[in-house]
């Protein structure tokens, strides 16, 4: 669906979809790097880190 | 009634389940719950000024309008989604104390630097006051691995990173700690990722050589133009230290080329004193830097003459701006750190649910082997864990992280960067509000994460259009 939207749409684009409710069910394993948020290190939010799975 | 509130009840509005900015001429909207991310043109993105979910259950529309085209991404799940429907929030309720995984070693807590804003001012060169050693031992040290691999259960990569103070003071027990690492991570079974954070005033070729052999990250910092660093970074005889490190960055960056070794960031402090922060980035790009970071400095205190206020935020908010132009138009070329996000991909939801694990997958260990959350809870007696031998016995204190997530804090279930942002920083949380989880969306901290996110998600989504 996301492709339809994104083809034929002309007032709303969708440039990436459900993104987030898809890695409800198979995320969680820990493997990917902590971060920190705070300005002492070099803070990042979450959504910067890559997932290694 | 307000105004306001009229309108958000009319429209139905909430910021938790939509989001629109426009940046540039160009106009953004965000379903934080699904993670979508939509371009619109001004009529359909005025138009979500006027429509509910109440609207899109009663009535479809036109077909190839603009409210049909809204009403269909609302019947996909890609407008006004709820949290609800996805059932994140029981995987928080559910979240029980997960091992360990990363370790920060404050193997110094002096330092040659006198920076205006350290934010370890408390413990930092205090060493003659408190009457203990400011430097790990090696023993300590090799304790602090074995608690990393003992508490890290089935995890194999794992991460430690020497911080301060200034770590490249207690360089023996740096390479000693690395190396007692290396030497048993197949015994272990186990991986190490290290990373190291210097102001570089002591970096040499053989430690640039050994940084560059086994430091998967290396964060240097410097807060751009010289004269903007050397104020608020001087050495300990009050000059600047720009100066005693660029060769040295420059070097250590050319150098960095072994696979799976070259993450290499400058990050600087912007303050009250560089509100024009863009041409920090700006300057760092031209001195050749290709990775920068320049954040908003944590001051204990408002009245701090170098912090960050409210009247500042409109200011910061056009150099975020101005970065995002000069970025997407490719007139500067670098990566800045902040504006880097992955749209399609990222961390999952669970990951999200809790920013850096502070306090239960990441600890802090203090020069005496105390035990922290974090390097911003050390050496504070509330939050001692125990000690490197033992510990951590406070497991309290690892349940009470493990359940500090972004619907235990006050504002975050409402914020619409909650999955983006996670819940913000509970050291700064305690700091401020003297609990953890109190988070005020309309904070100085919180509003500029989110201008910065805008425009992270803004350049990301233009490259995907
Ligand atoms: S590695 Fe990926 S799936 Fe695993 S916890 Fe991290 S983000 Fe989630
Ligand atoms: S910390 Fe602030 S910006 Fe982050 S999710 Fe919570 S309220 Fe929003
Ligand atoms: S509590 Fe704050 S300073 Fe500590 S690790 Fe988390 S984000 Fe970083």
């Amino acid at each position: 669906m996301d492709n339809n939207t994104k083809t034929q749409n002309t007032h709303i684009k969708t440039v990436t979809g459900a993104s987030l409710k898809e890695t409800a069910e198979k995320g969680g394993c820990g493997k990917c790097r902590t971060s920190c948020q705070s300005a002492c290190k070099t803070s990042c939010t979450v959504a910067n880190q890559p997932c290694e799975r | 009634m307000t105004g306001a509130k009229a309108k958000q009840e009319h429209t139905c509005l909430k910021e938790s389940n939509l989001h629109k900015f426009s940046l540039a001429g160009n106009y953004f909207v965000i379903d934080p719950a699904s993670g979508a991310v939509h371009i619109a043109d001004k009529q359909a993105f005025d138009l979500l000024d006027k429509v509910k979910p109440s609207f899109f259950e009663r009535y479809s529309g036109i077909d190839g309008g603009c409210y049909s085209e809204l009403y269909n991404l609302y019947k996909d799940g890609l407008l006004f989604s709820e949290d609800s429907r996805y059932n994140y929030q029981s995987y928080a309720e559910t979240a029980v104390d997960a091992p360990l995984k990363a370790l920060c070693l404050h193997v110094s807590h002096d330092c040659n630097l006198k920076c205006e804003y350290c934010f370890a001012d408390s413990f930092v060169n205090q060493a003659e006051c408190c009457g203990e050693s400011s430097q790990m031992s090696v023993e300590t040290a090799k304790q602090a691995i074995e608690l990393l691999v003992r508490e890290s259960g089935e995890r194999v990569v794992l991460e430690a990173d020497f911080f301060g103070g200034e770590p490249l003071m207690a360089w023996e027990t740096v390479t000693a700690a690395v190396d007692y690492a290396r030497a048993n991570e197949s015994k272990w079974g186990k991986t190490f990722r290290f990373t190291i954070t210097t102001n570089g005033l002591l970096l040499d070729d053989d430690k640039i050589a050994y940084i560059n052999e086994q430091m998967s990250n290396c964060v240097l910092s410097l807060d751009g133009r010289k004269s903007v660093n050397d104020r608020v970074r001087p050495a300990h005889n009050g000059k600047g230290s720009f100066d005693l490190v660029i060769d040295k960055y420059k070097k250590l960056i050319q150098s960095r080329t072994k696979p799976g070794f070259t993450d290499c960031y400058v990050r600087g402090t912007f303050t009250a004193y560089n509100l024009d922060f863009s041409e920090d980035v700006i300057e760092l790009a031209r001195l050749g830097f290709e990775n920068v970071s320049i954040e908003p400095v944590t001051a204990a205190a408002d009245d701090l003459p170098y912090a960050i206020r409210r009247e500042h935020l409109p200011q910061i908010y056009k150099q975020y701006e101005r970065l995002f132009r000069l970025i997407k138009s490719r007139r500067l070329k670098v990566n800045f750190f902040h504006f880097n996000i992955d749209l399609k991909g990222g961390p999952c939801v669970i990951r999200r649910l809790r920013g850096c694990g502070c306090g239960n997958e990441y600890l802090a260990v203090a020069p005496s082997g105390r035990i922290y959350p974090c390097h911003r809870f050390a050496e504070n007696d509330r939050w001692h864990m125990g000690g490197v031998s033992i510990g951590p016995h406070e497991i309290d204190i690892k349940k009470y992280f493990a359940k500090t997530h972004i619907y235990s804090k006050t504002d975050c279930p409402d914020c619409w960067a909650r999955f983006y942002c996670s819940g913000g920083c509970n050291a700064s949380s305690y700091e401020v509000y003297s609990d953890c989880r109190v988070t005020a969306s309309d904070s100085v901290e919180c509003l500029m994460m989110k201008k910065r996110l805008e425009c992270a998600i803004a350049l990301n989504a233009l490259k995907l259009k």
